[in-house]
């Protein structure tokens, strides 16, 4: 599969129904020994219900930040995004930080 | 590859996704430290931090729902915009419980809270 891959999901964020998590990925650059898209899906899953502020918005996507968020005694930090007016959460990078 | 082995892994090409330069930037700009970031709540987060979690969270959907700027809410809170960032990115270590329900009780008058023995 190509560079992006997507996971159906059921979650809300923002008081947004989200179905599908994209995963970029970038992070297998310099993170693949530490995560992998099972781990990033039980990330996303931490900011189920959560209503939380984009650090930056660029047109139509919202790109925001979220850490730490813990896995099994690990921490991870979240570079996530939102298209305005779909149902999809799109991972533009993820990793460890502990 | 790191495809999920737990979950059915879908084609992406049906979703526009932002340019890669677009992306490097964003990535660049986002990994600072700089930046503050969201938090969320840690699993053995207390009953005071979910208490101070919760009222950020009001805060912040207020400011979502008004309209207002971060610095307007700041303006209209009495607080300078680094207290405000903070309440918005959940920053509850830094913050008093007694501040937050006073801004709190500003936007919403009608709030209540509720102490409930286990």
């Amino acid at each position: 599969m190509g560079q992006r891959r997507k996971y159906a999901v059921n979650l809300k964020i923002n008081e947004i129904q989200i179905t599908h998590v994209v995963i970029d990925s970038h992070y297998e650059i310099a993170h693949g020994d530490s995560i992998n898209d099972d781990i990033i899906l039980d990330i996303v899953q931490l900011l189920n219900g959560l209503n939380i502020d984009p650090e930056k918005v660029v047109g139509k996507f919202q790109y925001f930040k979220s850490e730490p968020l813990h896995l099994n005694d690990m921490s991870y930090r979240l570079i996530w995004l939102l298209e305005d007016s779909q149902l999809y959460i799109g991972v533009a990078n993820a990793f460890r930080r502990s | 590859m790191s495809q999920s082995k737990k979950h059915k892994a879908m084609s992406a090409n049906d979703i526009s996704w932002p340019s890669e330069a677009e992306l490097a930037k964003v990535r660049a700009e986002l990994s600072a430290d700089d930046v503050m970031g969201s938090s969320i709540l840690s699993p053995d987060a207390t009953a005071l931090e979910k208490f101070k979690y919760k009222l950020c969270e009001l805060i912040l959907i207020y400011r979502r729902k008004s309209g207002l700027k971060q610095k307007e809410l700041a303006q209209l809170l009495g607080i300078d915009e680094s207290r405000m960032s903070e309440i918005l990115h959940y920053k509850i270590k830094k913050l008093s419980s007694d501040r937050l329900q006073e801004h709190a009780q500003r936007l919403y008058p009608n709030i209540k809270f509720d102490a409930t023995a286990a």
